[in-house]
């Protein structure tokens, strides 16, 4: 176990900023990047910024970024040493895991082993148990059928939460707040984590109102060493996903920190966990925490807990797979400031957040003093295939107030047209009282978020009067003249033509 | 009305605009200075009274291809823009003298209540249809689930009606801005 085996050429199994993510880390390792691209992400950034790319063929995940063999065959062509499945997609698919591993690659991640038995929602729930870590009232095992869910539920009470077994990401979730609800809400369920996850087995568990979610990073080597990273308080969620993460989170203390760190790095041995992974809680009223889940792969968010940890965790990753020790222990793990990441996704935040397709006519993400993680460029379309994340903006700051100063700056600069995004809902956020002060919950955006607070900006509906009169005076007026700031005929009948198209 | 007056619509707001001296704009009766610049291809700047606006112009989907067909709307019903500022579009209608006239003429003969079009938003495939045809419907009652993305999304009336009619069906695929359901307003 303790051989180095060095890694020299990652096939990135993924698109979007997460692979760019990927790609970036490679590069600072001295470490070739391979990219897959489908159809429709024939010159999408991953595929530009790669040393070598390879298509997967078809643009729907089932054909392409999920096509477990067209991926392994590209690894071998390619002479790839491991495969890096950032999130979603093939990431916790143990199957992918185990043949990746046959394959003589490695995969920079946990065991196939670790990731059945964490991935798994309801097994987790049952090591937890083992372990002495309080889950939240539900079942241990999935649910046989809209009858016994019934059954179920009425010992457990309402209202519930119906979860898929193999879920994640809010997929195949569905609450059910009274017995009526409870066939379209179970069917519903379980078509979603079928099409998701290609498993429909749901399970139930106690739905608490007003929790925090709050998760630890751990990251664990194979020499057996299991440290984590403090949290991420991810409570801001719309439709059961996160939109805004925060390292650290208004309501845990030092005391706190240490035994959910402590509980996460039980869960970890006990799964006998290599590699980075979270796991997730609700905490509740009371500062009581609950175990949710494991996940069993680099999250979305991981960025917040990179800015106040210093720690790089892409790196840490590959160096894992690699087979190293970890470079320090909890000892070493000092959380320094404050970090808040908001989700720029392509959605319609005045309309329910539905995704929104189509062309980025104008795309232009902040700068200064700000983290990135992009994924699209303007020009690019944004298709129905995938999901809707463009880009994360990561803000930190000594203190918390800084941090949502800066953000709010880099939200303010960022434009985006084409299609509608959780930009403005962002913003929404940064300024709610309830937010500024820490007084945050999975119930925020039901609470506190209408579509109608979005303000219309007096100022921007008369900025569009007067540009739609100007762009529609074709008369040779004086608007036209106006435009004219040069005296040059060419210059003029160049601006003029230009402001026509 | 002499020929640099028009009449805007806006988020269901109406200016009167003049355009007097260059750089220079009457607005329901106030002169402000303004300045227009394009930024790159579909992007300008505005300074108007001092502040910065950066606007977007939506290529419109329907018929507006180049300044001549857009003249040629002009004459007849007035100008339709599409804008976006921040990610929030606006809707902008510019009339001048003679399009308004048409428009007062037209609207005469209009029928109060037209039918309202639920579209697709997206495309994606129709999991369910929740409602049928007859069935009265209250504002934000679901109407039909359709797949996208990986989540399936409930589209919910905006409005509240009857269902005139039920476009489409479970396990067919649409494309954006299909039409799925007519409703009847009350």
């Amino acid at each position: 176990m303790n051989d180095i085996r060095p890694i020299r050429r990652i096939l990135i199994a993924n698109r979007g900023e997460i692979a760019i993510r990927v790609i970036r880390a490679c590069r600072e390792m001295d470490i070739s990047p391979i990219s897959v691209f489908s159809d429709v992400d024939r010159t999408a950034l991953h595929v530009l910024l790669a040393d070598e790319a390879y298509p997967l063929g078809g643009s729907a995940p089932a054909e392409s970024y999920l096509n477990q063999t067209k991926i392994l065959e590209i690894a071998r062509i390619a002479r790839a040493d491991a495969i890096h499945p950032g999130y979603g997609f093939l990431a916790e698919n143990p199957a992918f895991a185990n043949r990746v591993e046959e394959g003589g690659i490695a995969f920079i991640g946990p065991s196939s082993r670790s990731i059945t038995l964490m991935g798994d929602k309801t097994e987790a729930r049952k090591t937890a148990q083992r372990l002495g870590v309080r889950t939240i009232r539900g079942t241990f095992e999935p649910l046989r059928d809209e009858a016994e869910a019934l059954q179920r539920a009425s010992e457990i009470g309402f209202p519930l939460l119906l979860k898929a077994a193999a879920g994640g990401g809010g997929k195949g979730m569905r609450i059910v707040r009274s017995p009526s609800e409870m066939a379209s809400a179970f069917r519903g369920a379980q078509s979603e984590a079928k099409t998701a996850f290609g498993d429909a087995r749901i399970y139930i568990e106690q739905y608490l109102e007003s929790p925090r979610h709050i998760e630890v990073q751990v990251l664990a080597d194979r020499q057996g060493n299991t440290v984590y990273l403090g949290e991420r308080e991810c409570s801001i969620q719309r439709r059961h996903q996160k939109v805004i993460e925060e390292s650290p989170s208004t309501a845990v203390d030092d005391e706190l920190r240490r035994a959910l760190g402590e509980a996460a790095v039980a869960l970890a041995k006990a799964a006998g966990y290599t590699n980075a992974g979270t796991m997730e809680f609700l905490v509740d009223q009371g500062h009581n925490f609950h175990f949710l889940e494991m996940n069993t792969r680099l999250q979305v968010e991981h960025p917040v807990t990179e800015s106040t940890t210093g720690i790089d965790l892409v790196k840490e990753q590959i160096s894992v797979a690699e087979g190293r020790e970890l470079s320090f222990g909890q000892a070493d793990v000092s959380l320094r400031g404050h970090a808040i990441e908001c989700r720029i996704c392509a959605e319609d935040p005045e309309n329910n957040f539905l995704p929104s397709t189509g062309l980025l006519a104008r795309y232009r993400p902040p700068e200064g003093r700000i983290r990135v993680e992009n994924g699209y460029r303007q020009g690019d379309e944004v298709s129905v295939y995938y999901d809707s994340l463009l880009a994360k903006v990561i803000a930190s700051g000594i203190t918390r107030d800084d941090a949502i100063g800066t953000m709010k700056r880099a939200l303010g600069e960022f434009s985006i047209e084409g299609v509608k995004s959780t930009v403005p809902f962002c913003q929404f956020v940064m300024n709610h009282p309830a937010f500024i002060s820490g007084d945050i919950h999975t119930g925020f955006v039901d609470r506190h978020y209408a579509t109608a607070q979005l303000p219309e900006d007096a100022n921007q509906v008369l900025a569009a009067a007067v540009t739609a009169t100007l762009l529609t005076d074709t008369t040779t007026s004086t608007a036209a003249r106006s435009l004219n700031h040069d005296k040059s005929k060419n210059n003029w009948k160049l601006r003029r033509q230009e402001l026509l198209q | 009305m002499t020929k640099n007056v028009f009449k805007v619509t806006v988020a269901g707001k109406s200016f009167d605009l003049q355009l007097d001296t260059p750089g220079s704009i009457n607005i329901n009766g106030r002169s402000l200075k303004y300045d227009l610049s394009p930024v790159e291809k579909g992007t300008y700047r505005l300074i108007l009274d001092g502040k910065v606006h950066i606007l977007h112009r939506s290529q419109s989907s329907d018929s507006e291809t180049g300044s001549q067909a857009s003249t040629s709307r002009s004459n007849s019903s007035g100008r339709e823009l599409q804008l976006s500022i921040h990610g929030r579009e606006y809707a902008v209608t510019v009339d001048d003298a003679k399009s308004l006239l048409i428009r007062s003429y037209l609207s005469k003969g209009h029928a109060a209540s037209a039918p309202v079009a639920v579209r697709a938003p997206m495309p994606g495939l129709i999991v369910r249809v929740e409602v049928e045809q007859g069935q009265s419907i209250r504002v934000g009652q679901g109407l039909v689930v359709l797949e996208a993305m990986k989540m399936e999304n409930e589209i919910k009336s905006l409005s509240a009606g009857k269902v005139a009619a039920v476009h489409v069906a479970a396990g067919k695929p649409v494309e954006k801005g299909e039409l799925l359901i007519s409703l009847s307003q009350d």
